[in-house]
């Protein structure tokens, strides 16, 4: 599953603030939006980033694993 | 490091925007398998390191899902599955931001998709900067 799928995207400020991914375009101009639910949307919402390989091998390296997911 | 006989508590955080979408698709039951399991994160600060497991960077599923650790809801066989990205941040302690809740499998021959997959797809999306096609 090499799915990587890019939307376009659409920053609001004023009453509604924040990320928000384009669903639609419609013929009249009016615009579906759906807030942006991509890892690198979530993370960065709270001044994140992902952990470096080392240092989630050193935290996470040992857990157990099986046959789902 | 733990003190010795202690469990050691991993930070958990949840992104309220994801998780609102996640659980409208879902039973009245995860809701509150959920609300369950986040009042036991907040009082103890985490999720118990021995609640989680490693996600797989290859699954069978199709799914790839590496720097990602996941629970079930309820623990330890629940019917839902949390998946976590570990992240780093600049001023707070490392720990885990739920990026998905869901169904862990689905009867055979649903369209739904589970939570494995739904992870997979926010961890490999990109919002593209450029414009509307």
């Amino acid at each position: 599953m090499q799915t990587v799928s890019r939307q376009a995207h659409v920053t609001l400020s004023g009453d509604i603030a924040g990320e928000y991914v384009v669903e639609d375009r419609r013929p009249d101009g009016r615009l579906v939006l759906a807030p942006n639910l991509s890892v690198e949307a979530i993370l960065a919402r709270h001044g994140e980033r992902p952990m470096s390989a080392e240092s989630f091998e050193r935290h996470f390296g040992g857990l157990p694993t099986d046959d789902e997911g | 490091m733990p003190a010795a006989g202690r469990e050691q508590i991993v930070p958990t955080r949840f992104d309220d925007e994801a998780i609102e979408h996640d659980l409208a698709f879902l039973p009245r039951a995860a809701t509150l398998a959920l609300q369950a399991l986040r009042r036991d994160i907040d009082k103890a600060g985490g999720l118990p390191l021995s609640h989680l497991k490693g996600c797989q960077s290859e699954g069978r599923d199709g799914t790839s899902l590496a720097g990602c650790v996941k629970t079930y809801v309820p623990w330890p066989d629940g019917r839902y599955g949390l998946v976590f990205n570990a992240v780093e941040h600049s001023t707070r302690p490392w720990g885990l931001r739920a990026i998905a809740f869901g169904v862990r499998h689905h009867p055979r021959g649903s369209n739904a998709r589970t939570v494995y997959q739904l992870a997979h797809e926010r961890l490999h999306s990109t919002a593209a900067p450029s414009q509307i096609p």
